[in-house]
C-alpha cells in the first residue's frame, strides 16, 4: 500500500465539487467512492466525513440537493452542482495551477543553481 | 456573500431540528445500504458487508454530530440551553433561589437607588440650554445663611460690564398668590423674574412667546400651572387673568422639563415686574451665562472689576462673586451623597459576597455532577459557560427584583417631602439608570460565578468523582469569610446609625432660646406695596401689631426684620463705637442689628436677664434705646448688670443700653448664639424687611384667617403673604440631621439583613452536609439540646470574629462622621456595645434556625441520607 494522508477538509470540499463536474448529480456513497478512486487509494478519509463537507457546501450555495432514486431503485439523496458552484469550482482550479506554476519554477530554480 | 448565506442556512437550520434529523438519518442509512449492495456485488458475506461498510462510515454519530454542529447555530443554541435548564434548576430550589435573588435584589436595588440620585444632581444636565457655561453671581458671601442678594441696580451694572453673555434675574423668595381666570380662583406660587429671564436660560417656551422688551402685565405659566390651572388648554395663551388683583395677560407656557431650584417650586413667573420693586433693595438671585469661549478663571477676574452699585464701605473687596451654578445648588449634597454611593457599592458587593459563598457551598453537592460531564467529554468551556449562564439568570432575576424596589424607594421618597428636597431634581429611574443597573446586572454574575468556576478549573482530577460530597476545607473558609465580612460590615454601620441618631436627638432638645410652639411668623411682599414708602410701611405695621395684640386667642404679637431658624437669617455686621469702652477693648464692635418692639420679645418668649425691653415709649423725640443679648454683655462688659446704662453711637444716633436679653440661636440650632445682637425699636430706626410673629393660646394657624382680614382692613391692596409655623421651620432646621440618620439606619438594616441571610444559609449548608453525622450522634444517645449546642459553639468564633473585625474597622471609619456629629464621641464604646447586641443576637438567631431544625431530625433518617 502506498502511503496514506489525510486531507484537510477544504481540498475534500473542492475534490467533490469537481466530482460533481465530471459525473453530474450524484450522491453521497457515490461522490466519496469516486474520489476515492480518482486519488488512487492515496488518501485515507471516512466515507462519514463527506456529509459536512457536503452540507457546507450546500449552505453555502455551491450546490443543491435533491431526493431522488439510485441505480438499485433505493431513496437517495443527489447533489448537483449550481451554477456559481461552478464558478468557484474554475475560480478555484486557476488559482491552484497558478500556484503550481509558481511552486515549479521556484523548485526548479533551485535545482539549478546546484 | 457566501458567509452571508451560509449563516441564514445556520439561522434557519435551529428552527427546523428535528426534521433536518430524520433526513439526515435517512441519508445515511441510504448510504450504508448502498455501499451494502456495493459490497456483496463484490462477493463479501452479508454479515460482513454491513461491518464493512460500517466501519468505512468512520462512526455513525460522529458523522451525525458533524454535521449537527454546522446545521444551527451553536453559541445561540448552547445558550438557549443553558437558559432553560438554569430556570428549571431556580424552580426545583425554590428557597435557594428565592434567597439569592432577593440578596441581589436589595443590593442591586439600593445601588439603582442611590445612583438616581447621584445621576438627577451631578449627572443629569440642567433643565436649561448649556447649563455647563451658566454661573450664579451673587454678592460675597459673609456668614452663614447670607444669600448674598443682588439688587435690581446691581443687575443693571452687571449687565453694563459687559463680563457675561446674558444676565437674568429673578426674585429669591416665591410669592403664595391667588389666581382668578374666569370663575375659578387657585392658590399658586409665584416668582418675578426679569424680562429677558428666559433667553438667558435659554429654554424656548413650549407654547406661546416669552415676553418681549415692550410687553407689561405678562405671564408665563410653568407646565405644572397649565396643566392644573388652565386644564393643559392650548387657548390659554392671549388669556386674561387676576393674579392677586391685577389683570395680567398669559403670553407663554414652558416646557414640563424647566424648573427653578427652589424649595417653594414656583409656578408662576413675573417677567420684569423685578423692576417694580425698588432698585436698591436686595432680593434677587442673579443666573449668568458665561461668553463663548470664555475660561471662568478669566471670568472671575473680570468680575472682581465691576463696581458694587451701592458704594457702600461694607464690603471691601470685589462687588460681586460667581460659582459655577450646578456647584451653588447642589454642592452641599456632593460630599454626604458620594460618601453615601460608596456604602451602598458596599453593600453590594457584600450581597455579590454571601451569593458567591451559597453558589460556592453548593458547588460542593454539584462536584460530581461537573466532573462527570468535563469526564465524559463535555469541554471545560461549555461547563463554564453553563455555570455563567446560572449566574446571569440569578443575577437578571435580581435586577428585576431589584429595580422594582428602587422605583418604591423613589416614590416613598417622594412621599417624605423632607425640606432639603423639595429644591432638588426629580430622582427618576430612567435611561441612564438602567444603563447602571443593566452594567451592575452583568458584572453580579462574574463577581458571584468566578470562584466556583476557578475551583472547577483547578481541581479537575477523576479522584473528586468517586468521593461522597462532603464540603472540603477550602470551599468553606471562603463561604464563612464572606458571612464574617457581612456581619462585620453590618455591624460599622449599625454605629454609625447610631452615633448619627443620637445626633439627631440631641440635636431636636436644644433649647433655641425661645419658646417655639404655637409660633407663627407673617411675611408680607410688601416690596410690591410700599415701595419707598417707608414711613407708610412702618405706619402699618404698628398698627397691625397692635390690633393683632387685641385679637382673641393670640398671647402676644411683634414685629422683626427676620424669622429665626429659617434660610433667611443674614447677619450682616454694623459697625457701633463704644461711649466708654472698658478697659483694654478698643471701643469698636461690630453688632447685628434688629429692629423689632416690645411686643416681639413676649411673642417668642425671650428671657429677660436684666432692665427692660423695648416698649412704646421708645419712640421718636425720645432717648434711644436698646436691647442686647446676653453674649455681647458677657463678651465686651463681663455681664449683663454691668452693660446697662452703656452708651453705644449707632448710625450716628447716641444709644442707651436699657436692658439684656437672652441668647437666641437664629441661625441654625447647632450654631451657638450670636454675641453680638443689638435690638431697636422700629419707632426708632427703620431698615430692611418686616416679618409679624404672633404667639397664639393654641394651635396658631386658626389665626390666621383673623389677621389677614386685619391686614386687609389696614391696607386694602392685599400683597402677597408668606406665613410659618415655627414647629416647622425648627423641623427644617434638623432635617439634614434627620436625613443622615433615616438614611445610615436604613442601610444598616439592610445590611443586617443580608449578612443574615448568609448566616443562615451557611449554617444551613453546613448542617444538610452533615445530616448523617448528626444521625449517629442522636443514635449513640447524644440529646436533641446537645446538638444545638454543638452547632452553636461552632458558629460562636465566627460571630465574634465579626464583632472584632467590625469594632476595628468601626473606630477607624467612625471618625468620617466626626464633622456631623453632635456632642457624641465616635468612639464612645456604648454605641459600639448596643450596636453589637443586635448584630450578635441576630446572627446567632439566624444560626439557631437551622440549627434546631438539625437537633429535630429523626436519627434513622438521618443514617439513610443521601
Amino acid at each position: 500500500m502506498g502511503e496514506r494522508t489525510d486531507i484537510p477538509l477544504g481540498t475534500l470540499a473542492l475534490m467533490a465539487l469537481k466530482t460533481l463536474d465530471v459525473m453530474g448529480p450524484l450522491h453521497g456513497f457515490g461522490i466519496a467512492r469516486r474520489i476515492e478512486q480518482i486519488s488512487g487509494d492515496a488518501i485515507a478519509v471516512n466515507y462519514g466525513t463527506i456529509y459536512p463537507t457536503l452540507l457546507k457546501l450546500e449552505q453555502e450555495g455551491d450546490i443543491a440537493s435533491a431526493w431522488g432514486a439510485s441505480e438499485n431503485n433505493r431513496r437517495a439523496k443527489f447533489y448537483s452542482l449550481t451554477r456559481s458552484g461552478r464558478k468557484r469550482l474554475e475560480r478555484e482550479t486557476r488559482e491552484r495551477e497558478r500556484v503550481n506554476r509558481i511552486l515549479d519554477r521556484f523548485l526548479a530554480a533551485e535545482g539549478e543553481s546546484k | 456573500m457566501r458567509t452571508l448565506r451560509s449563516w441564514i442556512w445556520r439561522l434557519r437550520g435551529m428552527f427546523h431540528r428535528g426534521r433536518a434529523e430524520r433526513e439526515l438519518a435517512e441519508e445515511i442509512e441510504s448510504h450504508i445500504q448502498m455501499h451494502v449492495d456495493h459490497n456483496l456485488r463484490r462477493g463479501m458475506a452479508p454479515g460482513q458487508a454491513r461491518r464493512e461498510a460500517l466501519l468505512k462510515l468512520g462512526g455513525l454519530d460522529a458523522t451525525k454530530e458533524g454535521c449537527r454542529d454546522r446545521r444551527g447555530l451553536p453559541l445561540v443554541e448552547n445558550f438557549a440551553r443553558d437558559l432553560r435548564y438554569a430556570a428549571l434548576d431556580a424552580v426545583r430550589h425554590k428557597a435557594f433561589t428565592a434567597v439569592v435573588v432577593l440578596t441581589l435584589g436589595l443590593g442591586i436595588g439600593a445601588s439603582a437607588l442611590v445612583f438616581s440620585a447621584v445621576h438627577a444632581l451631578f449627572l443629569r444636565p440642567l433643565p436649561y440650554a448649556g447649563g455647563d457655561r451658566l454661573v450664579e453671581v451673587r454678592k460675597p458671601v459673609r456668614s452663614r445663611g447670607d444669600k448674598g442678594l443682588i439688587s435690581f441696580s446691581g443687575l443693571a451694572s452687571l449687565k453694563a460690564s459687559g463680563v457675561f453673555a446674558g444676565v437674568a434675574g429673578f426674585a429669591y423668595a416665591a410669592w403664595p398668590g391667588v389666581l382668578a381666570s374666569g370663575d375659578d380662583m387657585e392658590l399658586t406660587s409665584m416668582v418675578d423674574v426679569t424680562g429677558d429671564f428666559f433667553a438667558v436660560l435659554g429654554v424656548p417656551p413650549m407654547l406661546g412667546a416669552a415676553p418681549g422688551p415692550a410687553d407689561r402685565s405678562t405671564l408665563v405659566l410653568s407646565y405644572a400651572a397649565w396643566k392644573r390651572l388652565f386644564a393643559g388648554r392650548p387657548d390659554a395663551i392671549g388669556r386674561q387673568a387676576r393674579l392677586n388683583g391685577v389683570n395680567r395677560t398669559v403670553v407663554a407656557v414652558m416646557p414640563a422639563s424647566f424648573q427653578l431650584f427652589r424649595s417653594e417650586r414656583p409656578e408662576i413667573f413675573l417677567p420684569d415686574t423685578a423692576a417694580s420693586s425698588h432698585p436698591d433693595a436686595e432680593t434677587l438671585a442673579c443666573i449668568a451665562r458665561l461668553r463663548h469661549g470664555a475660561a471662568f478663571p478669566a471670568v472671575i477676574r473680570d468680575l472682581a472689576r465691576v463696581p458694587a452699585p451701592d458704594g457702600k464701605e461694607r464690603f471691601q473687596g470685589p462687588g460681586f462673586e460667581a460659582v459655577d451654578l450646578r456647584s451653588s445648588l447642589f454642592g452641599d449634597y456632593r460630599p454626604a451623597l458620594l460618601t453615601l454611593f460608596g456604602a451602598v457599592l458596599f453593600v453590594l458587593l457584600i450581597a455579590c459576597a454571601n451569593v458567591a459563598g451559597l453558589l460556592l457551598a453548593r458547588m460542593t453537592v454539584r462536584s460530581r455532577e461537573l466532573h462527570l460531564r468535563v469526564a465524559l467529554g463535555a469541554s471545560l468551556r461549555r461547563v463554564t459557560a453553563q455555570l455563567l449562564t446560572e449566574n446571569l439568570v440569578s443575577a437578571l432575576a435580581g435586577t428585576v427584583c431589584g429595580l422594582l424596589l428602587a422605583y418604591g424607594g423613589v416614590e416613598m421618597l417622594k412621599q417624605l417631602r423632607m425640606s432639603g428636597f423639595r429644591a432638588l431634581p426629580e430622582f427618576r429611574i430612567d435611561g441612564p439608570v438602567l444603563a447602571f443597573t443593566a452594567l451592575v446586572c452583568l458584572l453580579v454574575p462574574l463577581l458571584c460565578g468566578l470562584s466556583p468556576v476557578l475551583q472547577l478549573a483547578l481541581r479537575r482530577s477523576a479522584r473528586l468523582i468517586e468521593g461522597a460530597p462532603t464540603a472540603t476545607p477550602a470551599h468553606w473558609r471562603s463561604g464563612r469569610a464572606n458571612v464574617v465580612a457581612g456581619l462585620a460590615f453590618s455591624f460599622v454601620l449599625l454605629v454609625g446609625a447610631g452615633l448619627l441618631a443620637a445626633t439627631f436627638f440631641k440635636v431636636a432638645r436644644i433649647d433655641p432660646g425661645f419658646q417655639t410652639a404655637n409660633l407663627m411668623f407673617i411675611e408680607f411682599d410688601d416690596n410690591r406695596l410700599f415701595f419707598e414708602d417707608i414711613v407708610r410701611r412702618q405706619a402699618f405695621y404698628d398698627e397691625l401689631v397692635s390690633r393683632a395684640g387685641d385679637l382673641t386667642g393670640v398671647v402676644a404679637a411683634g414685629q422683626s426684620d427676620q424669622v429665626p431658624l429659617s434660610d433667611d437669617v443674614r447677619n450682616v455686621p454694623i459697625s457701633v463705637t463704644l461711649a466708654t469702652p472698658p478697659a483694654g477693648s478698643s471701643g469698636k464692635a461690630g453688632a447685628f442689628l434688629r429692629t423689632t418692639d416690645g411686643g416681639f420679645f413676649r411673642a417668642l418668649g425671650i428671657p429677660l436677664r436684666t432692665g427692660r425691653f423695648l416698649e412704646a415709649r421708645d419712640a421718636r423725640g425720645s432717648q434711644v434705646a436698646g436691647v442686647i443679648n446676653e453674649g455681647f454683655a458677657r463678651r465686651v462688659w463681663g455681664a449683663p448688670a454691668n452693660a446697662l446704662g452703656q452708651r453705644l453711637k449707632l448710625l450716628g444716633a447716641d444709644v442707651t443700653i436699657v436692658g439684656v436679653a437672652g441668647d437666641v440661636r437664629e441661625s441654625g440650632l447647632r450654631n451657638r448664639p450670636a454675641d453680638q445682637i443689638l435690638y431697636v425699636s422700629t419707632r426708632q430706626f427703620i431698615k430692611g424687611n418686616r416679618v409679624l410673629a404672633v404667639r397664639a393660646k393654641a394651635d396658631a394657624s386658626g389665626l390666621v384667617p383673623a389677621l389677614l382680614r386685619l391686614a386687609a382692613s389696614l391696607e386694602p391692596g392685599a400683597p402677597p403673604v408668606r406665613i410659618r409655623n415655627m414647629a416647622q421651620i425648627v423641623a427644617d432646621s434638623i432635617s439634614a440631621e434627620r436625613f443622615s440618620a433615616v438614611l445610615i439606619t436604613g442601610l444598616s438594616a439592610l445590611a443586617l439583613a443580608l449578612s443574615s441571610m448568609g448566616v443562615y444559609a451557611v449554617v444551613a449548608f453546613s448542617v444538610s452536609q452533615r445530616i448523617r453525622e448528626f444521625g449517629v450522634r442522636l443514635a449513640i444517645g447524644a440529646q436533641r439540646r446537645q446538638i444545638l449546642m454543638l452547632l452553636l459553639r461552632e458558629e460562636a468564633p465566627l460571630i465574634a470574629a465579626a464583632l472584632g473585625l467590625g469594632a476595628a474597622a468601626g473606630l477607624l471609619l467612625t471618625r468620617v462622621l466626626a464633622s456631623q456629629l453632635y456632642e457624641v464621641s465616635p468612639g464612645d464604646p456604648l454605641f459600639f456595645i448596643a450596636a453589637g447586641i443586635p448584630v450578635a443576637l441576630i446572627a446567632a438567631l439566624a444560626s439557631c434556625v437551622p440549627a434546631y431544625r438539625a437537633s429535630r431530625i429523626d436519627p434513622v433518617a438521618a443514617l439513610r441520607w443521601e
